[in-house]
């Protein structure tokens, strides 16, 4: 097994290099041998995501495919000499500085490559960046999925994934990425030798190499160090493009620009960089060699989205690009999730950033406290750049304050802060010294935050799969067992509503959360409002008129705009105290969210349609009845209190006398919910102890139509009867 | 070297942006038809509620249980927030019993909410259970949050209904006077975890 998994990813780091190095060799471009490696990976990392993605387009999502595909890239290479190492024509590094580089890093490598063999439990690879994947190994190809919105994110890494999870398992896809860990100190260093600062760059690959957020992400199927060496590769080849002004160094900057989006959104922020720093050397016919490539790159995942979502940076920008399977309004949730500081003041954020970790899923270790003192280095033309770097990198700061989503500017603050330092030897030997002591887990738990995730010693035994997976999984990843009890109890490929998201990597469902999708929140909102009276339509208006006669009728919200929603559960209309009947021929109109119209009509108290953004003045449901009818009054039931409603008949404006009245729900509202999701092919409920209502799921099963089939961890899975 | 730099690529990058405005143009255009019929409706489901079997035994109170109220015993507040949420004053007390007697850790659900977080900081409270007391450590973060401390077996060996009571500080208070102590969610036991 553990031979498997390192073949798996070291033909993947091949295969890259391979690629890369037939690209530079294609161009002739010529650089020093060490960082012609470090360049030669990266770009041909880039090549080879988007080869997988067309590849997985086209129903070949394959492991005999890609093992193909690979052979004959590894053939081509050798066949047109590509792979032979350049010359060394880099500085040398003193003999003093080497021997500290070497030490640290083997140690702290060999430590690396032990936590990323183990079998992979980390959250977000458990739950896309490895599971994605993993599914789109099962279907061949990438299928269309709409009901989560980390399906949307770009996936340029989860690519790589996928190549390297079909040859290796599950475990490949974090050697893989732990590459990426292993070869940025080489390409800091071989950078610092380029500019001239050796010592530099040994104390700024150490930095970051040792850096406790870095090695905890590094070591999983994360992507954000490989977006860091992406980004660094990109500036590493804008610096030499501003020495020879040699453009074909720019289609290779613009192919990891596109790269750095197509890993991370934020990584978007690479090709404003490369373009600003072009537009600043007024070097204008360049700005195609640039952005042609970066193009190629990010396109398949725009494309995507735009296909999938109809909306090209999904899950974000739903306002502009609304699409019926996002909600604006979970977007905003989700965005204030993740941009949230909680408790903290800004003026903290240095601290829990650097040493505690309380609400920045990580820290990268408080020597970082001296990251001002780089400013030092603006009085070096390198050291300005790698500053100016930084602060564009550091922009995303602004929205969301995880400690992961800094690495690129992390990096450049490294390279500033160790051109510093690495002036007075013993300073910079200190540093160091002290920046892996800070490191070691066991000092770790003397100074961060207990919430704050880090990594810990491997479990050698589990690394070498002495300890066998499931029982290492069983402990260290949440709902391991919870997904085999699924497998175990629902017919296979059963869809399973939940209002927390768990690993999919283990089992064979798809998962239904709440959060992820408008569908999701549909679901969810149904259920809650089953026993919570805050999501039930409680609130009934009534608005009465003279009779008029009119083909349609258009319900318009006026007066000011509202911090909520608008919501309509349910909309009748009436002559002379009797329902009109909802007939076929009555066409409903909505503005905004169209999609969801149809809820407002469907005769149940637990489904709604909702402006699903802030409630402003004009939106509107109208409904066309077809032929004339006549009219005198219509009720709206909603949640809350509904605003300042107005009337239109055939676009004319009609008085109404508004009354408020309450709306008695009926009874049975939990069993009526479970069929809401019955019809939605909802099978089974993964309720987790905290979740809403769980209690109540327990307790009252006969009323909500539900039976336990199983129990494991803190979940309790039921079946829908 | 030559090559490359002798090609014609000056339009390209007005070409390419224009390709990049139509992408985003197109697919800004909504794919929602115009209008949609009247969905088939909803028949909710007939007759009377089943009837509910409440479970006998339990180790920690829900303030969402059907008979919370006969087991609290002073300062929570009656109104009931989201269904399974209730404010307490700052001595809530509660009593029950619990068939379990053994390896057993106090359990409480609470919600540090940021809002009462910046108001008054960092809160602590005293626990006691049949007249023995511990203090909690003090819950500085916000979000929903569970604290498990062990309890010795001979505190809560005596048999008839077990009490507990907390005494919370500091205490936050809103501008129109209300104290509040925990936005509490369950308290009680848990089976202590191997």
């Amino acid at each position: 097994m553990i031979v498997r998994i390192l073949l798996a990813a070291a033909f993947t780091i091949c295969v890259s290099l391979a690629l890369g190095k037939a690209l530079l060799a294609g161009m002739r471009i010529k650089l020093g041998r060490a960082e012609d490696l470090f360049l030669a990976f990266n770009v041909g990392a880039a090549c080879l995501s988007t080869l997988v993605f067309l590849l997985s387009v086209l129903h070949l999502a394959d492991a005999g495919v890609f093992l193909a595909a690979g052979c004959a890239i590894l053939a081509v290479a050798a066949f047109t000499r590509s792979l032979r190492l350049s010359a060394p024509t880099l500085d040398r590094v003193p003999r003093p500085w080497l021997m500290l580089f070497a030490a640290l890093y083997t140690a702290g490598g060999l430590v690396y490559l032990a936590a990323a063999l183990c079998p992979e439990s980390s959250p977000d690879a458990t739950m896309y960046h490895v599971a994605l994947p993993a599914l789109y190994l099962r279907e061949h190809h990438i299928p269309a999925i709409t009901t989560d919105l980390l399906a949307g994110l770009s996936e340029g890494m989860e690519m790589l994934y996928l190549f390297a999870l079909s040859l290796g398992g599950d475990s490949a896809p974090a050697v893989v990425h732990l590459a990426f860990l292993l070869a940025l100190p080489w390409g800091i260093l071989s950078y610092a030798r380029r500019i001239g600062s050796p010592g530099a760059g040994v104390v700024a690959g150490l930095l970051f190499f040792l850096s406790p957020a870095v090695a905890l992400d590094g070591t999983t199927a994360y992507v954000d160090v490989a977006l860091a060496s992406v980004v660094f590769s990109m500036f590493y080849l804008i610096e030499i493009w501003r020495e020879q002004h040699d453009d074909r160094l720019l289609v290779l900057a613009g192919l990891l620009a596109g790269f750095a989006y197509a890993i991370k959104y934020p990584g978007g922020l690479a090709l404003l960089y490369l373009l600003g720093v072009i537009l600043i050397h007024r070097r204008w016919r360049s700005l195609a060699f640039a952005l042609l490539p970066a193009l190629i790159v990010m396109t398949p995942w725009i494309a995507k989205d735009a296909v999938v979502w109809s909306n090209p940076v999904a899950p974000f920008a739903n306002r502009i690009f609304s699409n019926p399977y996002l909600y604006p309004s979970s977007e905003t949730d989700y965005s204030r999730n993740v941009g949230s500081l909680g408790a903290l003041n800004v003026w903290q954020l240095p601290y829990d950033l650097t040493t505690r970790g309380t609400r920045t899923q990580g820290f990268i270790g408080p020597v970082f406290l001296l990251t001002p003192l780089a400013m030092l280095g603006l009085r070096t033309r390198a050291g300005r750049r790698l500053l100016v770097a930084a602060a564009v990198f550091a922009l995303v700061a602004f929205e969301v304050h995880y400690a992961r989503f800094l690495f690129p500017a992390l990096l450049f603050a490294s390279l500033a802060l160790g051109m510093v330092v690495a002036r007075w030897r013993l300073v910079a030997v200190g540093v160091i010294a002290l920046h892996a002591i800070a490191a070691a887990p066991y000092v770790m738990t003397k100074y961060a935050s207990r919430a704050a995730p880090r990594m810990e010693w491997p479990d050698w035994k589990a690394a070498l799969r002495i300890t066998p997976e499931s029982a290492y999984l069983g402990r260290h990843l949440d709902a391991y067992q919870f997904g085999k009890l699924m497998d175990a109890k629902l017919s296979p490929g059963a869809r399973v509503f939940c209002f927390r998201t768990f690993q999919f990597e283990y089992h064979s469902h798809p998962l239904v959360v709440e959060w992820q999708s408008a569908l999701g929140v549909r679901l969810g909102e149904s259920l809650r409002g089953a026993i919570n009276p805050e999501y039930q339509p409680g609130s009934r208006t009534a608005l009465s008129f003279s009779p008029v006669t009119a083909r349609t009728m258009r319900l318009v919200l006026s007066g000011p705009e509202r911090t909520a929603d608008w919501t309509v559960s349910e909309l009748r209309f009436f002559e002379q105290g009797i329902e009109h009947p909802r007939a076929r021929e009555w066409r409903l109109r909505a503005s905004p969210n169209p999609w969801d119209v149809q809820l407002a009509f469907d005769n149940s108290p637990l489904t709604k349609w909702a402006t699903r953004r802030t409630a402003a003045p004009g939106m509107y449901v109208e409904v066309d009845f077809g032929k004339p009818q006549r009219l005198d009054r219509l009720t709206v039931d909603s949640a809350d209190q509904t605003g300042e409603l107005t009337l239109q008949a055939d676009g004319r404006p009609v008085a109404v006398h508004t009354e408020r009245l309450e709306n008695a729900m009926p009874p049975r509202l939990r069993r009526a919910a479970i069929e809401n999701l019955e019809r939605q092919n909802i099978q089974a409920l993964a309720i987790h102890e905290l979740d809403p209502g769980s209690r109540d799921f327990l307790a009252r099963q006969a009323q909500w139509g539900i039976e336990l089939a199983g129990t494991s961890e803190r979940y309790n899975l039921y079946r829908l009867k | 070297m030559q090559r490359w730099r002798s090609m014609n690529i000056s339009r390209l990058p007005h070409s390419s942006l224009l390709a990049i405005a139509l992408i985003f143009l197109a697919c800004s255009c909504s794919r929602a038809p115009e209008s949609y019929p009247p969905p088939v409706q909803v028949m909710l489901p007939p007759g009377p509620e089943p009837a509910v079997v409440l479970p006998v035994s339990r180790l920690a109170l829900a303030m969402s249980d059907p008979d919370i109220d006969t087991h609290v015993l002073r300062d929570v507040y009656a109104e009931l927030h989201a269904t399974e949420w209730r404010f307490t004053g700052l001595h809530p007390a509660f009593r029950f019993d619990v068939d379990e007697r053994h390896h057993l850790d106090f359990y409480i659900r609470l919600l540090i909410g940021d809002d009462s977080l910046l108001a008054r900081g960092p809160v602590e409270f005293t626990v006691n259970i049949n007249g023995h007391r511990f203090r909690s450590y003090r819950f500085s973060y916000p979000g929903d949050t569970e604290y498990r401390h062990p309890v010795p077996d001979d505190w809560i060996a005596v048999a008839g209904p077990i009490d507990i009571s907390l005494d919370i500080n500091p205490p936050w208070r809103l501008p129109d006077g209300t104290v509040y102590g925990l936005f509490l969610n369950s308290i009680g036991f848990a089976r202590r975890s191997k």
